[in-house]
This record gives C-alpha cells, sequence and structure tokens, in this order.
C-alpha cells in the first residue's frame, strides 16, 4: 500500500517539477528575446489595477494626468538608456542635473529674452545634445571610468544649477501662458505626454533604419572586437552620450510644462529613479542588452506602482524606501538572468 | 632604456630630471603637498588664516572630511565605491537626534542602532555587488536612498533635531582632548585613525587582502582571498564609518535638518582622488588626509572670497577631473586586442 502510493506519486512529482523548470526556462527565454517582458508585464499588471481603482478611468484626464506625470522619469530614464548600452561601464550620472540645468535655461534665459516660444526647442535640445557629446568626448579623450568623468559633471552641472537660480523665488517661475504647458495637457485631442514621451521612441526607431544601433549594440557586447572589426568605437560612443542629452533636453521641456519651475536644490531628484527604471526595463547594466522601450516600461511600473501605494493611503515616505528597493530587486534579476544567459 | 630609432639616443639633462620627479610623483604626492603649502600661504598671508584659532578650525573640518572619506579610500583600493555616504551621515545623524528623542532611549542605544544599522546595510551592498557583479555605485545608490527612506517614515518626515551637547562639545575646534592636550578631540580622533588605516593597509594580511582584491580580483581568488568576504567586509566597514562620521557632524552642526550630510559624498570622493588613489590601487590613506587637508584649505579661501555653494560644487567637479586625468587613465582601446 504505501509502496503503491510512491509508486503512483513518484512519477507525478519529476513531471510537475519538470513542468515548473519548463515554465522557468520558457520565461528565462522569453527575457532573452525580449528584455523588456517583465516590466512589461509588471506594467500591464499594474496599469489594470489602476483602471480598476480608479473611478473614472475612461476620462480624458486620467491618461493626460498619467503621461505628464510619468514624462520626466520615463524621460530621465530614457536618457540614461544609450550610454549603459554602449558598454564598458558606460553610465551618465549627470542627467538628473542636466535636465534642471536645461529647464533653468529655459525659464531664466530664453523665456525673458523673448526665445520662450517654439524657438527654444531647438536651443534646449541642441545644449542638451551639446552638453552630452562633452561629457562623451571627455570619457573617450582623457580615458577616465565613466562612473568618475559623469560624476565630476554631475558635481558641477549641480553647482551651475544653484548659481543660476539661487533663489526660485525671484524669476524662477514660467508664465502660465507659455507654449509648454501643452506638454502637460493636450496638444488638440492628443495628452501632450505622447509627444514628450514618444520623441525620443521616434528617433530610437529612425536609428534602427540606419546602421547605428546595430553598431551601438555590437560595442556595447564587446568593444574590443567591435573596434577590432573597424568600428570607429569613439564616435559611436560619443553619439551614445549626445543621445542621452538629447532626451534630457526632452525631459527638460517635460519637467518645465508640469511645475513650471526647476528649484535647483532637487537637481539630483532624478538620478535614482532614472537608474531603477533603466535596470527594471531590462537594460543590462553591462551594455549591449536592452532598449529604449524597455526603460520607459520600466519607469512606467515604478510611477504606477508609486502612484497605486498613494492611492492606497501608504505613507508617503514609504515611497523612497520602495523606490531603492525596486532599484535592488531590479539590478538582482538582471544579474540572475545574465547568469542563466550565459549558462546556457 | 631601449634606443628607438629617431629619438635621441641619450636623454638631455632637463628630460632626465623630468622623468625622475614624474616617477617621484608616482610614488609619493609631491605635487598635491606643494600646492597645499601655496595654498595655505596665500590663505594665511591674504586671508588671515595664520592664527591658532583657524588653524584648529582648518583641522576640524579637514578632520571630517578625512574621517568621512576613510571608507571611501578602502573601497576605491579595492575597487568598490560608495555613493551612500552622505545619505548614511544623514541617516546615523537623525538617528541620535530625532529617533532619540522619539523613541525616548539612550545616546548608547541609538548610537548602536545607528552603527550597526550602517554595518549591516554596507554589508548587505557588498553582498548583493560581489554575488550579482552589479556595479558598486547602483546598489550602494540604493542602499542610501532605502535607509534615508526607512529613516523618514520612522521621523514622520521630519528632518530637524538638536545634537546632543556632549556630542557638540566633542566636534568642537575650540575644546581640547580630554580636556587637556591642546589639540581639538576630531584632529586627535583622525589623527589615530590615520595611523591605523596605515597599519591596517600596510602591516596586516587584512590590508594586504583588500589591496590584492583590487589589483586583480581574479588573482586575488587564484591566492585564496575570499574576495566575496573582503568586498562584504570592506563596505560593512564603509557604512559603519559613515554612521560614526554621522554623529560627528550631527554634533559639529549643532543642529540636524536635510541637507547635513550632503557635503560628505563629494568630499570623500574628491579627498581620496585628489589625493591620488586610484580606483583598484595603489593609493594610501596618507594620501587621502593630504586630500582632505588639501580640499579644506582651499574651501576656505574660496568661502573667504566669497564664493557660493553653487561654485565649491563646481570647482569640486573640476578637481576630480583633472586628478582622474593625471592618475587614472586606462588603456586605450587599440591596446586592448
Amino acid at each position: 500500500m504505501s509502496t503503491g502510493a510512491v509508486a503512483t506519486e513518484s512519477p507525478a512529482r519529476p513531471a510537475s517539477s519538470a513542468r515548473a523548470g519548463y515554465a522557468v526556462t520558457l520565461g528565462l527565454r522569453l527575457l532573452n528575446r525580449y528584455s523588456f517582458a517583465f516590466a512589461l508585464l509588471l506594467t500591464v499588471a499594474l496599469l489594470a489595477t489602476t483602471i480598476v481603482r480608479d473611478p473614472d478611468p475612461w476620462s480624458n484626464g486620467f491618461w493626460v494626468g498619467l503621461l505628464q506625470n510619468m514624462a520626466p522619469m520615463a524621460l530621465a530614464a530614457m536618457a540614461s538608456t544609450p550610454a549603459i548600452i554602449s558598454g564598458g561601464g558606460g553610465f551618465d550620472l549627470s542627467i538628473s542635473p542636466l535636465m534642471y540645468f536645461l529647464a533653468e535655461v529655459f525659464i531664466v534665459w530664453l523665456a525673458p529674452h523673448s526665445l520662450g516660444g517654439f524657438a527654444s526647442v531647438p536651443i534646449v535640445l541642441g545644449l542638451g545634445a551639446a552638453i552630452g557629446a562633452f561629457n562623451g568626448l571627455l570619457i573617450i579623450l582623457l580615458r577616465v571610468p565613466p562612473v568618475v568623468a559623469t560624476l565630476a559633471v554631475f558635481f558641477v552641472l549641480i553647482g551651475v544649477d544653484l548659481r543660476m537660480l539661487a533663489n526660485p523665488n525671484e524669476g524662477g517661475y514660467l508664465s502660465p501662458s507659455n507654449w509648454v504647458v501643452h506638454l502637460a495637457d493636450k496638444v488638440g485631442p492628443i495628452p501632450g505626454g505622447v509627444f514628450t514621451l514618444g520623441f525620443p521612441l521616434l528617433v530610437w526607431f529612425l536609428l534602427g533604419l540606419l546602421p547605428y544601433r546595430r553598431t551601438l549594440y555590437a560595442v556595447g557586447s564587446n568593444d574590443a572586437t567591435a573596434f577590432a572589426s573597424g568600428v570607429n568605437v569613439a564616435l559611436v560612443r560619443v553619439v551614445a552620450y549626445s543621445l542621452g542629452g538629447l532626451f534630457a533636453g526632452v525631459a527638460s521641456l517635460a519637467l518645465v510644462a508640469i511645475s513650471l519651475s526647476a528649484n535647483p536644490s532637487l537637481s539630483q531628484s532624478y538620478t535614482l529613479l532614472a537608474i531603477a527604471a533603466v535596470a527594471l526595463g531590462g537594460t543590462s547594466l553591462w551594455g549591449g542588452r536592452g532598449g529604449l522601450f524597455g526603460s520607459l516600461l520600466g519607469a512606467a511600473s515604478i510611477y504606477l506602482l508609486g502612484n497605486l501605494l498613494l492611492t492606497l493611503q501608504v505613507d508617503p515616505s514609504y515611497l523612497q524606501v520602495m523606490y531603492g528597493g525596486m532599484l535592488l530587486v531590479a539590478v538582482v534579476l538582471g544579474g540572475v538572468a545574465a547568469r542563466a544567459r550565459q549558462a546556457e | 632604456m631601449s634606443a628607438i630609432p629617431g629619438q635621441p639616443a641619450a636623454a638631455t639633462g632637463a628630460t632626465r630630471i623630468w622623468r625622475r620627479l614624474v616617477a617621484l610623483q608616482a610614488r609619493f604626492p609631491i605635487l598635491q603637498a606643494v600646492l597645499l603649502i601655496a595654498v595655505y600661504l596665500y590663505a594665511a598671508t591674504s586671508l588671515s588664516l595664520s592664527s591658532w584659532h583657524s588653524i584648529r578650525e582648518i583641522l576640524t573640518l579637514a578632520a571630517l572630511a578625512g574621517l568621512a572619506a576613510t571608507g571611501q579610500t578602502l573601497l576605491i583600493l579595492m575597487g568598490g565605491f560608495d555613493l551612500s555616504v552622505s545619505n548614511f551621515i544623514l541617516a546615523s545623524a537623525l538617528t541620535v537626534s530625532v529617533l532619540r528623542d522619539q523613541w525616548g532611549v539612550s545616546y548608547e542605544v541609538a548610537i548602536l542602532v545607528a552603527v550597526v544599522a550602517g554595518g549591516l546595510f554596507g554589508a548587505l551592498a557588498g553582498q548583493i555587488c560581489h554575488r550579482f557583479e552589479i556595479q558598486p555605485l547602483i546598489v550602494t545608490l540604493a542602499m542610501g536612498g532605502i535607509a534615508i527612506g526607512l529613516v523618514q517614515v520612522e521621523t514622520g518626515g521630519t528632518f530637524a533635531g538638536s545634537s546632543p551637547p556632549w556630542l557638540i562639545r566633542l566636534a568642537s575646534p575650540q575644546s581640547d582632548t580630554f580636556g587637556v592636550i591642546g589639540i581639538p578631540p576630531l584632529v586627535s580622533i583622525w589623527a589615530v585613525v590615520a595611523v591605523l588605516m596605515a597599519v591596517f593597509l600596510h602591516r596586516t594580511a587584512a590590508g594586504r587582502r583588500v589591496m590584492a582584491t583590487g589589483a586583480n580580483p581574479r588573482a586575488a581568488e587564484y591566492s585564496l582571498i575570499r574576495t566575496r568576504r573582503v568586498w562584504t567586509l570592506a563596505f560593512a566597514f564603509s557604512g559603519v564609518v559613515s554612521a560614526l562620521v554621522g554623529l560627528l557632524v550631527a554634533g559639529s552642526a549643532a543642529s540636524v535638518d536635510s541637507t547635513v550630510g550632503d557635503p560628505y559624498l563629494f568630499q570623500s570622493v574628491v579627498a581620496v582622488i585628489v589625493g591620488g588613489t586610484v580606483f583598484g590601487g595603489p593609493g594610501d590613506y596618507s594620501r587621502t588626509a593630504l586630500g582632505a587637508l588639501f580640499l579644506t584649505v582651499v574651501n576656505f579661501v574660496l568661502v573667504g572670497k566669497g564664493a557660493t555653494p553653487g561654485d565649491q560644487n563646481m570647482i569640486y567637479g573640476v578637481a576630480i577631473l583633472v586628478a582622474v586625468a593625471l592618475y587614472g587613465r586606462e588603456r586605450r582601446l587599440r591596446d586592448r586586442i
């Protein structure tokens, strides 16, 4: 009897564990093929919960608010992504202070000098791209670790931010009639967030039509091999940092659109969030894997989770703990996935 | 020296002296020492910082910066990095001021909680970095965020408190060690720490293990050094040091607010890097001490000249770049194939 029970049970157990093992393998395969799969699932689940809990989810205000509030963080994450993909410990710590710097340029210089119209867009984006390219050149020419070089730029930019707008109450606010507020509201029937969030995705898509994006992944995977195959590694990296600066320019517009100001003492506020979103979005922090879409989804899941906790009356102080925790979970998951990839 | 075609076979006198100077600079931080003396002489003459009163102030502030950079020195020598210094300092300062009042416990208990928490958070960061091969920058960023968040949850968002009088006395530049020796207590503590660090790094097996792990982790692993343990303990050490410095900072600031830890992240990084310690070594705590002194004197000059905190940030950023460009350059890509 007892042996019979064992006999009937023992074949069943390997079968179920094999099924579980198969599910894990399938999950890892999926994650390998689509690095953003985890963030996508998380975003869909959180969005569904948010919609269920919201009293009026199909109103226009719900989506407009969602996109506008999420935009600066998501754009900061997308701006951090190209440098990380370019590998070699690539990293741009200076994105968050750069966003505030460009926002201050808009508020303090451009708007009072009647350049606050659409002329500001090429100026802000161009300045962002130029500073990003400067970061890249520093790293390439001085041959210093990207983290240290961009940490230095991080300090310099925070200093410049504090200097430019020593007292945000004096001239630190934009007139609410500026065109930029539409980015936080609606442009015609379309939420403004679609434009700010869509711009980097469009640029990224267009780059996919050129050889550049593929070359970027090649450099990120193994820079020595790429160099030996005749790739201009230095140029590819400088362009990657410059793209980050360009997207930081879009992020600064989204930031100004929400708050009509840029408090310099908050200059570092997006640093942790951006990295957490990138890591959660499945981009490998060692370069060569991932993409902009993943970072957008990573940012969306962080924002939605925070939002959900707030509607559940959780003490807002817990958000900071949650952001740090999510960053840790994301990088650990990334590490496990990378190990599984190596084992295959 | 091999004779390369197209180059003069024998170096001229001037280039030989230059080469010798460069070699000497690689071994000893001569440039930093000369700069320190020059800047101090300038400060002493034009800003009247030569009195014993102001020397005490300079030394006390340098001691705080130098102590805050103790963990950073060890981590950078080991190939790590700690971005959580300022957050741990703030968390610890809040624990001994605000939370102690709130919990109604004695100072000993509050300090113990801060130090143990700092050590545990640090150890966890080191474990995660090593086990999952993640850049320490990211893990310590997360850890710092979590630590501040937890303290914020506990205080209910309050970020202001007053420090205990005995801590203020301990951290004051005008009090004497044990009330007898004519040196500020912080400076005495710093001197003891500097000696201990020198002995640890150069005269103990554990110190050699840290250096070996930084120089080449794989080679260290082959020589039976358990590098994961080295990483865990070094990060735990950094967390404990940050928590202890948090106490001193709480004392020296007299009152605690949300910005009290801010200067110490870049001061710790700048002191180590300007001193000439490189990621993964070589380097030394004495270099960091020199870097901290240099940084503080420059700071005094800047403030004397009316520089704002923003200006200081900018100058620190440039100082990091210059120092790393001098010392920490990596190999060319074409030499790595």
